[in-house]
């Protein structure tokens, strides 16, 4: 499924861990309240093999948000668990977020901000950061200071840093869903373009069906507290987006998607 | 959530005066420090006496003559730099130099002028208390919103209402909250005005006690005028804030002002 | 990047700002001058006048000692303003119920006047250095303490969060989130604090010392020196000016690089 480009240039200088694969084994999620017990989702089982992008598309109040907190450790489930593996079998891999606001530090530069997170990294060079910037085009910002910055440049700032800790897995919780549609659409086609020099696995959630079919090697559609919806995302990449393969696609996908009622 | 605040509010207000009073009676102090029960039975006496009222009439009166030219000065002034670059440049060192001008300067100088009058307290705390509000209306009137501003034009609303309902209500909150604040300088300037030039009022009182080396009078004449300032600062005038500017989220503890 | 425009167009504009500027100090000084014609000599001086008399002063020496006198109460009584202010403030931040409790004293302590402050710490510790520092720091640590408790209460959960994501330490994201992020806060604290505490100290000294610009310039009121009083009251200008100028907004500057368009009134 990985599609790793290895004449690239500027993924050579990057070591990356490989991707890992993600297990959610039985996971259910209930919260207490006033009323009682309200669940969100139960029963869930799912592989998803390293290297996928997969993208997790659910309308709002389908719980898609609570789910990514609980793959991302913030969130308790009350059934079942989540398990992260690397090819090699072990279960010890780091997670990389990219949250909808870029989440920057407004007093400290792009580097800084990505030394941020390199905290017990005693290996960590500036010049780290720099090849994780150049990655996502920012090579002339590297001093700058995140007001400087565009909101889709604040975002890429956002992906390099995610990207720097060299994560098996990268957790994505609507990232462009900020940013006007010409600026989303150039940022998903670099978060692809990234993708495929790097080996890692995105879980990317979103609720806008044109983007997870740009994006994904696999679609899951949430709602009703359960996995509803698994698509294999059949296109060739690039993909072009008026192409008579991808809307075809998109109608079948959006088909499956308004199957269940609200 | 009101209760448990209120419980909250006693306990740490009787956890500063049995703090006090331990110190006071524990450490045999009380004719250095006072104490509670000391100054307790000296405000009671004082109350029914009814010896304070001429002096707190005096001290109030000459805090809102002060404010009334605080007011009218800062205001003209605010609108004036607000709406014009150049008065903006020509007053902004006079704004600066008045921000930081110690209060002791305005009392003096106003002492020497204008002697035991009404006009000294008046003029001092006008002096220290009008930058203030200068600045508050100043920063009002430059951050109007300009869209708004044009949403009125787009909609062709008429000049006067636009100005009535976009640009006085915009402003107004900056105003209220300027001239709250130079309420609260407009006190502290009194007092420390009737302390070098006056022969009656909170401040002279004050001074009175002190040279007396009464601990326990001076903390009674300031006990009753804080309770006062709490009242107004409190009782009448953040109520007014909060129901003139219901629409603004506010979560200020107010009443600030530097002596 | 609106506001980096308007800054740009003024930036243009500099010489008519710099006309107005120069505008308005003439002005100023011809009022000054006509109110020195208005008034008998002795109640308002001309200001070369009076910049003679300050001039004597200094090269008497007696100006540095009372000026020195002042300055060193008001760096202990602002050292000792900021300790306690920043800690109730810390604490107020921390949680709802030492909020609450802590809100007391800061709002009856906004309502005490500076002069009975001064009143009461100079029957208790007489002519000492504690004398106008106590009156000080009582009368100056609530603002601190509010403007420290705003930045606590400012921090952006948001970067919180993330820190956390990424596994930030403590002592890490006090470092490079907490502190950054409260530093305007403390910043303004700061200011108003060192703003305070210059008139509270000058208050303080009327009473509570022989020594200072507050006790000079009352001694000349009470002497009827009024052009002297003119003296002191224009040297202590300058000396405020020159904390402001060469010390407060080069520091500010320093401290706020990365917010370029900000914009600080003096008293925060």
């Amino acid at each position: 499924m990985s599609t790793k480009q290895s004449e690239s240039v500027s993924a050579e200088s990057i070591d990356s861990q490989s991707a890992a694969s993600i297990h959610l084994e039985n996971l259910g999620k209930t919260f207490d309240t006033k009323e009682g017990t309200e669940e969100v989702f139960s029963g869930i089982d799912l592989d998803i093999e390293p290297g996928t992008f997969v993208c997790l598309l659910g309308k709002s109040g389908s719980g898609k948000s609570t789910m990514l907190n609980i793959v991302s450790n913030v969130l308790e489930p009350t059934e079942g668990r989540v398990v992260f593996r690397n090819r090699d079998g072990s279960e010890d891999v780091n997670l990389g977020h990219v949250f909808q606001s870029p989440r920057l530090l407004p007093w400290n530069t792009c580097v800084q901000n990505i030394e941020y997170v390199h905290e017990n990294n005693p290996d960590y060079e500036d010049s780290h950061a720099k090849r994780y910037l150049d990655l996502v085009g920012l090579k002339n910002h590297y001093n700058k200071y995140p007001t400087q910055l565009s909101g889709g440049q604040q975002q890429r700032v956002g992906i390099a840093r995610a990207l720097s800790i060299d994560p098996g897995v990268l957790l994505m919780d609507e990232p462009f869903s900020n940013l006007d549609e010409i600026t989303a659409e150039g940022l998903r086609e670099e978060l692809v373009r990234v993708w495929q020099k790097l080996d890692k696995t995105v879980f990317f959630v979103t609720h806008d069906m044109t983007e997870a079919i740009q994006l994904s090697d696999r679609i899951l559609m949430l709602g009703k507290g359960r996995i509803y919806g698994d698509l294999e995302n059949p296109l060739d990449r690039p993909r072009e987006l008026d192409s008579n393969e991808f809307l075809e696609f998109r109608q079948k996908a959006i088909r499956l998607f308004h199957s269940i009622e609200d | 959530m009101y209760t448990n605040g209120k419980v909250i509010f006693l306990e740490s207000t009787v956890a500063l005066l049995v703090f006090w009073a331990l110190l006071a009676h524990g450490l045999a102090l009380t004719d250095t420090i006072s104490s509670p029960t000391l100054v307790f039975a000296s405000l009671v006496e004082l109350l029914l006496s009814g010896d304070w009222v001429v002096h707190m009439a005096d001290t109030m009166r000459r805090v809102i003559y002060g404010f009334v030219l605080t007011t009218i000065i800062g205001t003209v002034l605010g609108v004036v730099m607000g709406m014009s670059d150049f008065w903006e440049n020509a007053l902004q060192d006079y704004i600066t130099i008045g921000l930081a001008l110690p209060s002791l300067f305005a009392a003096i100088f106003a002492a020497m002028w204008f002697g035991l009058s009404d006009v000294t307290p008046m003029v001092a705390a006008a002096a220290i208390a009008f930058p203030f509000l200068t600045q508050n209306v100043y920063e009002g009137v430059k951050n109007v919103n300009y869209e708004l501003m044009e949403m009125s034009s787009a909609f062709d609303v008429s000049r006067n209402r636009a100005i009535r309902r976009v640009i006085f209500q915009s402003v107004l909150p900056e105003w209220f909250a300027g001239a709250r604040y130079s309420f609260a300088i407009c006190w502290k300037i009194t007092t420390l005005a009737e302390l070098v030039a006056a022969s009656s009022g909170i401040g002279y009182m004050i001074e009175f006690q002190m040279h007396k080396l009464s601990i326990t009078g001076v903390l009674t004449w300031t006990v009753l005028f804080t309770m006062v300032i709490l009242f107004v600062e409190y009782g009448i005038l953040q109520q007014i804030e909060k129901r003139v500017f219901a629409w603004r989220q506010s979560t200020e503890i107010g009443i600030m002002g530097g002596a | 990047m609106a506001t980096s425009d308007k800054t740009a167009i003024r930036g243009i504009r500099l010489p008519s700002s710099l006309t107005a500027r120069i505008f308005g100090i003439l002005v100023g000084l011809a009022a000054w001058m006509l109110l020195a014609a208005v008034f008998p000599n002795n109640l308002m001086p001309f200001p070369l006048e009076t910049l003679g008399l300050a001039w004597g002063l200094v090269e008497s020496g007696v100006a540095w000692r009372h000026l020195g006198a002042t300055l060193w109460r008001t760096l202990w009584g602002f050292v000792g303003s900021m300790i306690l202010g920043t800690a109730i403030g810390v604490l107020m931040g921390v949680n709802n119920y030492s909020r609450r409790f802590f809100t007391p004293y800061v709002v009856i302590g906004l309502s005490i006047p500076a002069i009975a402050w001064a009143a009461v710490t100079t029957l208790i510790f007489g002519f000492t250095l504690m004398g106008p520092v106590g009156a000080t720091v009582l009368t100056t640590f609530p603002y601190i303490a509010i403007n420290v408790w705003k930045g606590v209460e400012s921090i952006e959960n948001d970067l919180v969060d993330m820190s956390k994501a990424f596994d930030i330490t403590r002592p890490r994201m006090l470092a490079r989130l907490i502190i950054p992020s409260a530093a305007p806060f403390l910043f303004s604290g700061f200011r108003f604090g060192l703003a305070i505490s210059w008139k509270i100290v000058t208050i303080a000294e009327i009473f509570a010392a022989s020594s200072g610009v507050g006790y000079k310039l009352m001694q000349t009121y009470q002497l009827y020196q009024f052009e002297t009083a003119w003296a002191w009251a224009i040297l202590f200008i300058i000396v405020i000016l020159i904390v402001e100028y060469g010390f407060v907004k080069p520091l500010e500057r320093r401290v706020f690089e990365y917010r370029r368009d900000a914009d600080f009134a003096l008293l925060g």
